[in-house]
């Protein structure tokens, strides 16, 4: 008789079965800003601080994950099995992201907070789309920064030009000039943006303060981006280097050695 | 959206004409919609209310939200208009009071307003530079909802076009259920 209350209970009976069922249940938009964690860089870079410095070391770099998150899953299990003497950290050249999306920034911590070494990285074209911008400064942190390991100091920053409108604010180079300034001390200086001088996407019209202001340090070493998805390297005459990371589709990275003043660059598969 | 909104004031006082007349069959009564309703989550915004509309032999609905994403889960508050439109080819009645849809699946196109979001590429970009819109988001569900007397409640599991493409190219790593996400509601049925 009391037929009508067993609908209402099988109803509620199936909700939580759904909400259980499901991960990250509630999404608001794909635009939201809800990132599963945050200040992912300044972690990272508080990471490699607690490491002993040492002149001879080595880095890897990876790039442009975006829907890519196999390939992801199986570099992290690749680099898993790399030696903690032998690689120092690793380095993330942008595009985290397709959309900007919040949930792809999600997927793509499920597949990194699995790897053992500390990873830093640029803001790349495609994470400034929608609010992305806003969810990576929260989810990675500053877009412009720098960090040290021994002798050698990075200089992370954004140079998405177009994503602006080439309005002159991407990149910053005022920023940069200082920064490189206050590292004259510094043995090497490695760059990290997501897109390089030579790039169209890149404003064209500071692309030469841009290499004055690097090639002016005597120390510069190494300038290292992603985007175009393939591997490029570039010396100029006084050897410094410009080199493009391939995307991680292609199941590719860059490793760095650094032997003192000496940088040596190597693509490499898995 | 003011105008929206006006419109939305004008078809709930013609509910309350229609309620002293109910024998009118005026045309306000004609283009008033069948239901209200009140949505958590499912992408189209944290709460969306909307208007319900259900064609004479209950198996085909249509709704119009206007959802907000309040400025703690955005840089600012997203504002947004969704369609959506679904099929219920299994409709039962209970005693009286209960009718339960088993199933409802549909089809969801969500616009949200905003000038840092483009539905045509802004022209710094080059053709073809991105593929898709921010602006525009595309989604599919399924879920069930029940009626008794006038209240409804209902829920959906879907996805969106742009967590499928994600799952499609990552199915090693994107568990299937990572895909889906719910939303829940609430009706209100006028007529």
């Amino acid at each position: 008789m009391h037929n009508k209350y067993i609908f209402i209970k099988w109803f509620i009976l199936f909700l939580p079965l759904f909400l259980g069922s499901c991960k990250r249940n509630f999404q608001y938009s794909v635009l939201e800003v809800r990132p599963y964690e945050n200040d992912l860089n300044n972690k990272a870079i508080a990471a490699i601080k607690e490491l002993t410095p040492k002149d001879t070391f080595s880095f890897l770099v990876i790039s442009d994950t975006q829907i890519a998150y196999d390939e992801l899953q199986d570099f992290v299990e690749h680099a898993n099995g790399l030696s903690e003497d032998s690689i120092a950290f690793v380095l993330h050249g942008g595009d985290y992201t397709d959309y900007g999306a919040n949930f792809e920034y999600n997927f793509y911590y499920d597949e990194i907070k699995k790897l053992k070494f500390p990873i830093v990285g640029t803001i790349g074209n495609h994470d400034m789309l929608g609010n992305g911008r806003y969810i990576y400064r929260k989810f990675l942190g500053s877009e412009e920064f720098t960090f040290e390991y021994g002798n050698t100091a990075f200089v992370v920053f954004n140079s998405n030009s177009r994503e602006v409108a080439f309005d002159g604010s991407i990149p910053n180079l005022p920023w940069l000039e200082q920064t490189v300034n206050s590292l004259k001390q510094k043995k090497n200086i490695v760059y990290l943006s997501h897109i390089s001088p030579q790039n169209s996407d890149y404003d064209q019209r500071m692309a030469e303060r841009h290499k004055n202001i690097v090639l002016e340090q005597s120390n510069s070493r190494l300038s290292l981006h992603g985007h175009t998805h393939s591997y490029e390297y570039y010396e100029t005459e006084g050897g410094f280097k410009y080199v493009v990371v391939p995307t991680i589709l292609k199941r590719s990275y860059v490793k760095v050695d650094v032997a003192d003043t000496t940088l040596t660059v190597h693509e490499l598969f898995y | 959206m003011q105008r929206f909104l006006f419109f939305l004031g004008l078809t709930t006082l013609s509910v309350q004409v229609d309620a002293q007349q109910p024998k009118t069959q005026n045309i306000w009564h004609k283009i008033m919609p069948n239901n209200a309703k009140l949505q958590y989550a499912g992408n189209i915004g944290m709460f969306s209310v909307g208007a319900g509309y259900v064609s004479p032999n209950q198996k085909w609905k249509g709704d119009v939200f206007y959802g907000l994403v309040p400025g703690t889960y955005a840089e600012k508050p997203i504002h947004s208009f969704t369609l959506k439109g679904k099929y219920s080819p299994i409709n039962r009645t209970y005693n009286h009071d209960i009718q339960v849809n088993w199933l409802n699946a549909g089809l969801w196109t969500n616009y949200s307003f905003g000038s840092k979001y483009f539905l045509k590429l802004p022209d710094y970009y080059d053709k073809g530079y991105y593929y898709f819109p921010t602006q525009l988001n595309i989604g599919a569900f399924v879920g069930s909802e029940i009626r008794y007397q006038k209240w409804g409640l209902y829920y959906e599991v879907g996805t969106t076009e742009k967590h499928v493409i994600n799952y499609v190219k990552n199915m090693s790593s994107i568990n299937f259920h990572q895909m889906w996400n719910i939303g829940i509601g609430l009706v209100y049925h006028l007529k």
